[in-house]
């Protein structure tokens, strides 16, 4: 089931699959270890459309939810 | 020999060269802390090195087309130069990724596997030897902390730039290598910018790199121009992706390829204290609490330490006063110009070792410990109302001890957008000095209620003017993508390091402008010109604002050093009994002016250094026209309520 990854919860574990966002987001994301295909796990959110945490290959990275928003997921 | 470290942030680059040429460089726990690059030298066997310290950069792929000052460091550097690629081992696929762009440069290079405690806590073994011969250059496994290897890494440097130990290239899949040939082919033997491999060139053609494009350009005529495009539109049209997606792809395959060949996993360590740590720290509830605690321990112990000390050199220099009137004729210049120098240097040492001192200190403690960026994370969203991100909380936290350090770690921030905003916000944070004439004035002569409700509207005021100016710049950054680092234990002597390294540039940008102008204030008291010049900013101070005209001299000094302003009102007035002579509403409008309406002419140079003075002068005037706005409204509004 693919949905957006500020739809998931604590604790997920999701592959991304499509990034909507602009080529210098997409190479940020690419440069911390986050591209599609890779999976990643939710470690936190934060209220008030805070950013939100997750972890891959032992790097936590924290994404805007803006950006969150338009990062396709697809839940294992 | 110039050697050049380059990493990914976070990889200990700092560390290591503060280990090699003394404290120099920023390393810290937070991001982007070596903003500038830091230079050294260093001996080693004989010979003599220099050193330089670039900030971190994951990548030399650039994500937006402004230059990135570190890369191109890395590509202008001359041709002696043998690039030290420092890696966080525990993180070791993704740091490969850097390494082979690196390897494309064809330049000497070693490879130091760093943060070996961490490695060995993650149960990891990486085979360096191996790692070695994969990539033609020596890799020297170094835990910068304890400062171990680094002796190797640096002969193994030295030996990489003497016997000129290029590093291996490692090819991509055959479709992309057509492609990297066929350009190569088209640059044919052309004279290439900054002396870069033609294959680099080739991969940055591939990826449509603006900034090597731009260089590019003297060399290429349009037809070659016309050439890559249709190469590469052919290309994207096989791989249905665009071209420098494509590289990014191979280049992480064959990173993880690299690894998986080096390193072996053991058994997975059973509990992760770090994360179990972010769990609690970032947590919509326990984390904001942690937060709430943390600030208000800090600036509970910056003010406890402050207000012990700040006695002890006022009376210091207390005592000093009466001895110039002995060595000096009383009446005479000299003596004006030695009291201007004694005030200046007592007021520079007044602010710095009291209150900066210990603020920069716990600033450096969150740092350290890799809580900053976890602050960062937490002011996220509140950050975003006023159309920054969280990143902005660093310089904003700063400017609570003095706006010069504030304006110049806006560095940080990777846009001038964001930059420009945060350095407008910090100007306007309570700094020390303004603590001091808050609470110096409206706490001592209204109540300390007023004085709280002062410093409340100034955090306003600044949330509204980030509010208003992110609405005249609308959003261009994508938003916040930030690497939380691992927690640390702080060590002492790095952190006193650093605390002197941010006083330094207090020392040096604002002290001297304090010595200047309490001495030139003294010159202008000497000659007694303060009363024309009351007169003729009467207009001004009196008729449209509502102070005493003798207030005006307060005013223009207080551009020098806000704290003037308030030693200079009970000159100017002749007394220290303020509401004696002023009204309330004087008091508190007074208060407000004083306290915003230009950022001191300290953090000017500092705003001019990081923005330009154009910047600097529409940040000032734009403020000084605000200010002056609400001064007149909070006049009528406080006659009005007061009758």
């Amino acid at each position: 089931m693919t949905v957006r990854l500020i739809e998931c919860r604590r604790g997920d574990r999701v592959r991304i699959v499509r990034i909507e966002a602009g080529r210098g987001a997409i190479l940020n994301l690419i440069n911390l270890g986050l591209n599609v295909s890779h999976t990643i796990e939710l470690l936190q959110r934060s209220p008030l459309r805070g950013p939100l945490l997750v972890a891959h290959r032992g790097t936590a990275v924290a994404i805007g939810y803006q950006l969150a928003e338009r990062i396709l997921v697809e839940k294992d | 020999m110039q050697l050049v470290l380059v990493g990914q942030p976070y990889s200990g680059k700092s560390t290591i060269f503060n280990a090699v040429v003394g404290y120099k460089s920023l390393s810290t726990n937070a991001p982007g802390s070596s903003v500038e690059h830091a230079h050294g030298s260093a001996e080693l066997d004989g010979e003599r090195m220099d050193v330089i310290d670039l900030p971190g950069i994951y990548s030399l792929q650039a994500s937006d087309d402004a230059d990135d000052p570190a890369v191109e460091h890395v590509l202008q550097a001359p041709a002696d130069t043998v690039l030290v690629n420092v890696i966080d081992a525990s993180v070791l696929a993704r740091s490969l990724e850097l390494t082979l762009q690196l390897t494309e440069l064809r330049r000497p290079m070693v490879v130091a596997l760093n943060m070996g405690d961490e490695v060995r806590r993650k149960r990891v073994t990486i085979d360096a030897d191996k790692l070695a011969i994969a990539l033609g250059v020596p890799v020297v496994e170094t835990t910068g902390r304890s400062g171990e290897g680094i002796l190797d890494l640096f002969r193994a440097a030295a030996r990489a730039g003497r016997e000129h130990l290029v590093p291996a290239v490692l090819p991509g899949p055959p479709h992309v290598e057509r492609l990297l040939a066929q350009f190569t082919d088209l640059l044919g033997d052309r004279p290439l910018p900054d002396g870069l491999a033609p294959r680099f060139i080739a991969i940055k053609l591939l990826e449509r790199d603006a900034c090597v494009q731009r260089r590019l350009r003297p060399h290429l005529d349009p037809s070659d121009q016309a050439a890559i495009e249709e190469q590469l539109a052919d290309f994207e049209a096989t791989t249905e992706q665009p071209a420098d997606f494509v590289m990014s792809a191979v280049r992480h395959h064959l990173a993880f390829a690299l690894f998986e060949s080096v390193a072996q996993m053991g058994p997975p360590p059973g509990r992760d204290l770090g994360r179990r740590l972010d769990h609690f720290l970032t947590h919509p509830v326990s984390g904001y609490a942690v937060l709430g605690v943390v600030l208000t321990a800090m600036f509970s112990f910056v003010f406890k330490v402050g207000s012990a000390i700040e006695p002890v050199f006022l009376d210091a220099f207390e005592r000093l006063e009466p001895r110039l009137a002995e060595v000096f004729p009383a009446g005479s210049l000299e003596l004006s110009l030695a009291h201007g120098l004694v005030a200046g240097f007592g007021g520079g040492i007044g602010i710095v070792v009291p209150y900066l001192l210990p603020f920069f200190l716990a600033l450096a403690l969150l740092e350290d410990t890799g809580y900053l960026p976890r602050v960062a994370f937490l002011t996220d969203n509140l950050m975003h109302r006023i159309g920054l991100h969280g990143l902005s909380v660093v310089p904003i936290l700063m400017g609570y001890g003095c706006s010069v350090p504030g304006v110049l770690a806006t560095r940080i921030l990777k846009n001038r957008r964001d930059r420009l905003i945060t350095a407008t916000l910090t100007t306007l944070i309570p700094c020390s000095a303004r603590m001091t004439i808050i609470f110096g004035l409206i706490g001592f002569f209204i109540s300390m209620q007023a004085a709280v409700f002062v410093y409340a509207a100034n955090l306003g005021l600044a949330a509204l003017v980030g509010w208003i100016l992110s609405r005249l710049m609308p959003e261009e950054s994508p938003g916040l993508i930030m690497e939380l680092p691992r927690y640390h234990r702080p060590r002492v002597k790095p952190l006193l390091q650093k605390t002197w390294f941010r006083l330094k540039e207090f020392v040096v940008i604002a002290w001297p402008i304090l010595i200047a102008g309490s001495v030139v204030l003294e010159v202008f008291d000497h000659y007694q010109w303060s009363g024309p010049l009351n007169q003729s900013l009467a207009p001004y101070t009196s008729t449209l604002l509502g102070f005493p005209p003798v207030v005006g001299v307060t005013l223009l000094f207080g551009i020098l050093r806000k704290e003037l302003a308030l030693v200079l009102l009970f000159a100017a007035i002749g007394t220290s009994d303020v509401p004696s002579v002023m009204t309330t509403s004087q008091i508190f409008g007074y208060t407000f002016f004083v306290t915003f309406y230009v950022p001191c002419l300290a953090t000017f140079a500092a705003l001019a250094k990081e923005l330009g003075t154009k910047a600097a002068l529409s940040v000032t005037f734009g403020t000084l026209t605000v200010v002056t706005v609400l001064t007149v409204l909070l006049r009528f509004a406080m006659q009005f309520s007061l009758g």
